[in-house]
């Protein structure tokens, strides 16, 4: 392995001198997933979509379980202060409603009295009109049924292709990070296309290595700068936008499989190509129709019939969705074992092809 | 001993005879040459014995090796230097050198190597920053990291200025006081006549001469050239019965007469031209060359 280990090496020297690839294979994705990031996460501290202010004047067990019962809505994020506070903070804009409960509010209730919540919002802002006073409106509602027990007889159950718990931040991110391992995949294949065009290949060739370990040296690296890349990608969804990774092994190796499967599909796909510039369109007509429709940026059960069945095929749908379920749960689009066949299957044919097709020259 | 032997090769591309029955044996400790033009065959043929190309037909053997079957043998004990410089843009001379040593199963210390290419100054220049012919250096160094048997050497003085040509003459000619073999191509003349032991001339596939480059001359040509300018026509007949002239040709203005004494002929051309009113210039007496050799055998020169 001594011959693996020496063009390894020549890789990653030529890789950290080469800037333009630093910048587009590690510092691009990071650029991009925190300005999406910020985007999809409306910039809350905590991540969260929607901001309520909510102030307890009443402080009894009744009105603590209002307060819980408001921000277990999805996408609230929940702070308090005084009145005085949350108002200045509604007028600023960092709120979207302040919810506040009176005194006597507990009191009230046991009388059978009514007691008013009141909700401050600014009716300019359409999210807090439309949105958010609707929703608290629902949680007093449920709120007060259940408080009375009456029971509710007609019920609505949303089948939400995001998962109840999901953020837009929890769908998108790991959509990210599978595109990511994708176009570091694919764009891998870019440089063997030129190494061949220049005879590097041919050269190693003419030395005692076999094809076997110079194929062997290109994907190991190309794994390396993946994993590189891939816990940047983690650590910042993580950290920054609180994104979870509930099985971190199976993730690992998910990422793996995926990642080797688009080398695979790189390779094989240089093999048909002469020139670096031949190989570049190819690159981008493989991966620009799974970018946009393989569901990383929105689920593909929206998308018309036929279109669907096309992007059934694509290896990122599985690849993207496999990583989504790893990290954060939600509602799956195939069984789990589906993804890894799926991926398995073209990670088995690009590299029969890659390696049927090879050319040192 | 024969380190390279080649029986009856042929390769062809659809119509084209790249290599059409070729047959040589290169010995132990020779420096070998194949000349031709771009295009006769020679690339295609070392590469062949190299084993990184398939032949149609034909016997290779080198070391006693076959070159395809057992290609990991020998591929560590032989050298190989390709026509293009094919180097890791981003990699310096230091760093190609140490990594491809790491490919061998024996290595030379690469700092011995750069010294003896010559490439100290530059020894941390990236590949793509260096010259065409330092690149060409650092690419005949690679060929040797491995300190190999049979050295083959694909047109190692292309691209290079005449002064790094005669310095990579001398790395060859250390390569056979070291007792290695050297199989070189090239379609530089000069540097057939005089670094090469012996010489093949490589036209259309085939192998049309072999042999010493002196014997190959004296072979075609027992005469000396006397070349020279004239501001008149001069009659090449008359100028042909001058004494011990064999032949006489006219090339553009120039006037060549091989002679087998070149006193008597000499002596007669200046009477001959005071008598007709002639004025001489340039009048230069050479021995012939590989060129000429060339040019009789495929009537055409060189780099036509």
């Amino acid at each position: 392995m001594r011959p693996v280990s020496a063009l390894i090496g020549g890789l990653a020297r030529e890789f950290m001198r080469d800037r333009t690839a630093l910048f587009f294979t590690l510092l691009f994705p990071v650029v991009f997933m925190l300005l999406l990031g910020m985007f999809f996460a409306g910039g809350g501290a905590d991540g969260s979509e929607y901001e309520v202010g909510l102030i307890d004047r009443d402080g009894t067990e009744a009105s603590a379980w209002l307060g819980v019962a408001i921000e277990s809505v999805p996408g609230f994020g929940v702070s308090s202060g005084s009145l005085t506070e949350e108002i200045q903070s509604l007028q600023e804009g960092d709120r979207h409603v302040v919810v506040e409960i009176p005194n006597g509010f507990a009191a009230s209730l046991e009388q059978g009295a009514e007691a008013s919540v009141r909700v401050h919002l600014d009716p300019s802002r359409n999210s807090s009109r439309q949105v958010v006073a609707p929703i608290v409106e629902k949680v007093l509602d449920g709120y007060d049924r259940a408080r009375t027990g009456t029971p509710r007889l007609v019920l609505m159950e949303t089948v939400s292709v995001l998962g109840s718990r999901l953020r837009a931040i929890d769908f998108v991110g790991p959509g990210l990070v599978a595109m990511s391992v994708m176009q570091l995949g694919l764009f891998g294949s870019i440089n063997l296309v030129a190494k061949r065009e220049k005879q590097v290949l041919k050269r190693l060739g003419a030395t005692p290595a076999s094809r076997w370990m110079v194929l062997t040296a290109e994907v190991l690296f190309r794994l390396m700068v993946t994993a590189v890349q891939a816990t940047i990608l983690i650590v910042i969804l993580l950290l920054v936008f609180g994104v979870a990774v509930n099985r971190l092994g199976w993730l690992v190796g998910m990422l793996a499989l995926g990642a080797l499967a688009f080398i695979g599909i790189g390779y094989a796909a240089s093999s048909f190509a002469r020139t670096e510039e031949a190989m570049l369109p190819i690159v981008q007509l493989i991966s620009l129709p799974m970018l946009f429709l393989s569901g990383i940026f929105f689920p593909i059960d929206s998308l018309p019939g036929i279109v669907e069945t096309v992007v059934r095929t694509f290896p990122l749908t599985y690849f993207g969705d496999g990583v989504r379920q790893l990290m954060v749960g939600g509602s799956p689009l195939n069984e789990m074992w589906v993804n890894v066949v799926v991926l398995v299957g073209w990670l088995a044919a690009s590299f029969a092809v890659a390696v049927r097709f090879f050319k040192w020259e | 001993m024969a380190v390279v032997e080649v029986q009856e090769l042929y390769k062809h591309y659809g119509e084209i005879r790249a290599v059409d029955g070729l047959s040589f044996e290169v010995e132990e400790g020779e420096i070998f040459g194949m000349l031709g033009p771009n295009g006769a065959g020679k690339s295609t043929t070392v590469e062949i014995v190299e084993g990184i190309r398939v032949m149609d037909r034909g016997v290779v053997r080198v070391l006693g090796l076959d070159p395809r079957a057992d290609s990991s043998r020998l591929r560590n004990i032989i050298g190989i230097q390709l026509q293009s410089t094919s180097l890791y843009p981003r990699l310096n001379a230091r760093e190609h050198l140490k990594m491809f040593g790491r490919l061998y199963e024996r290595s030379r210390d690469p700092e011995e190597i750069i010294d003896l290419v010559g490439l100290r100054e530059r020894v941390s220049g990236l590949a793509k920053d260096l010259s065409g012919g330092q690149q060409q250096r650092l690419s005949v160094g690679l060929a040797l990291i491995n300190d190999p048997e049979v050295v083959f050497l694909d047109e190692p003085t292309t691209g290079m200025d005449p002064q790094a040509r005669r310095h990579l003459w001398d790395v060859v000619n250390r390569m056979r006081d070291r007792g290695k073999t050297v199989l070189l191509t090239t379609h530089y003349m000069e540097e057939a006549e005089h670094l090469c032991d012996r010489v093949a001339i490589v036209d259309y596939g085939k192998i049309i001469a072999l042999d010493r480059p002196r014997r190959l001359i004296a072979e075609h040509f027992a005469e000396s050239m006397i070349t020279f300018e004239s501001d008149g026509e001069p009659d090449l007949d008359e100028l042909q019965r001058l004494p011990a002239v064999t032949s006489a040709a006219s090339n553009d203005g120039t006037v060549e007469l091989f002679s087998a004494d070149i006193s008597s002929t000499i002596g007669a051309l200046l009477d001959y031209a005071a008598e007709h009113d002639i004025r001489i210039a340039d009048l230069h007496v050479r021995r012939a060359t590989l060129e000429d050799v060339f040019l009789k055998l495929t009537g055409r020169g060189i780099r036509d």
